[in-house]
């Protein structure tokens, strides 16, 4: 807590709204790496994309995903689609899987509820969190819960592990070599896409 | 990215008092460490534990006390130091040990492992580690490999409890439901602070 002491006074006015990668009950959240940018005054798109692993990693289960659903019922959307809860909740998220039949396609930001929501790694800077992932990565999977998503799944892929949650139920972590559910017929292993496409990391 | 401004502080400028622990050769500092160097602090202001974290980790050892075989196993807190290996020295906030393996106590660090681990909230610094999860990876996973059992950290800002044991999936649970630490011993970390009246 004390590390962020001396951060704090960046005043948030002074932030661009550029720099915001999502609000979370009500609060914006900025890229990792913003204060480099407001303090070097270099452009929000030097800390906007995403890693290469990251990228690859979105790009693989999107694809997975696209490949192995049931085309009738599922519809996956990527690149960071913004999710519009409410006021106070606009999210990102790297795959989301909606019914088909339940949203209209607009210009603007989904604003029905994902059924499943895939996660790859955190982006944001997480001084609002005490330092810790984890503590971002529970309020956010339960504000996706809160508004009806039934799976969530982060992809970490600092400790090659797959994190499960589901709404009302212990959270799972497990290796990203082991198969992990997604949804009915289609089970994804994380391991498995990147040596298939010989890709080392 | 984040870490770039914080990578230039000198290894070597750091206190040794601000080592928290050092795992597979890395000291890890106190969270807080660079805030004490930047300000030219005492270490005292960031070496204590929370309000929260020092009464779970006191009510877990007055709770186990009263409920393990006091005959077969020994309880031990204030962050235990366990010698894993040269470069390799952890802290547990609550260990219990098999009192056969203990043999007679030297004065030094434990160079037995526990059999169980019980961490409260992370003090360490996790930025050159990787963030707050690698940390818990890794360090549960050095526990293991010096013979520990069963791994539980119990997260007070998120109320949860992860508990891990060797090549298993890690489960997470809300501290409201019940943990069995060890056969015959079940606690529920949200009872025992009802119980004794503490807000948080």
């Amino acid at each position: 807590m004390t590390a962020t002491q001396q951060n704090e006074p960046a005043t948030k006015q002074a932030i661009p709204s550029a720099l915001v990668y999502e609000v979370l009950n009500g609060r914006p959240l900025y890229y990792r790496g913003y204060r480099e940018v407001i303090e070097r005054k270099l452009n929000p798109e030097y800390v906007m994309g995403s890693s290469s692993l990251q990228a690859l990693l979105v790009s693989l289960i999107y694809g997975f995903v696209a490949v192995n659903r049931d085309k009738r019922k599922y519809l996956p959307v990527t690149n960071e689609a913004g999710v519009h809860l409410d006021l106070n909740n606009n999210l990102s998220c790297d795959v989301a899987i909606f019914e088909k039949g339940t949203f209209d396609i607009t210009t603007k930001y989904f604003d029905v509820t994902p059924k499943i929501v895939i996660e790859v790694d955190v982006k944001i800077d997480l001084t609002d969190f005490d330092g810790e992932e984890f503590n971002y990565v529970a309020e956010k999977t339960q504000k996706l819960f809160d508004f009806g998503v039934e799976r969530v799944l982060w992809v970490l892929s600092k400790s090659r592990r797959v994190l499960l949650a589901a709404p009302g139920q212990d959270w799972i972590f497990t290796y990203w070599r082991n198969d992990i559910p997604v949804m009915d017929g289609c089970v994804l292993n994380v391991k498995q896409l990147l040596d298939e496409e010989e890709i080392a990391y | 990215m984040v870490s770039l401004a914080e990578e230039t502080y000198q290894t070597e400028a750091v206190p040794e008092s601000l080592i928290y622990e050092t795992l597979n050769g890395r000291p890890l500092y106190y969270r807080g460490y660079q805030h004490v160097l930047a300000n030219q602090l005492n270490p005292e202001t960031i070496v204590g534990s929370s309000d929260l974290q020092s009464i779970i980790i006191t009510i877990l050892v007055g709770t186990l006390w009263n409920r393990i075989d006091r005959k077969t196993y020994q309880l031990a807190t204030n962050e235990s130091g366990l010698h894993i290996a040269i470069g390799d020295n952890l802290s547990a906030d609550v260990a219990i040990f098999d009192k056969a393996r203990l043999g007679k106590l030297k004065g030094k660090y434990f160079d037995v492992p526990p059999k169980i681990v019980i961490e409260v909230d992370i003090k360490i610094d996790p930025t050159g580690m990787g963030g707050d999860m690698a940390y818990i990876a890794e360090k549960s996973q050095e526990l293991f490999n010096f013979g520990v059992e069963r791994v539980f950290w119990i997260l007070s800002s998120i109320q949860k409890i992860i508990i891990l044991q060797p090549d298993q999936d890690w489960i997470t649970t809300d501290w409201r439901n019940d943990v069995t630490i060890m056969d015959g011993c079940i606690l529920n970390i949200k009872q025992l602070l009802d119980e004794e009246e503490i807000a948080y």
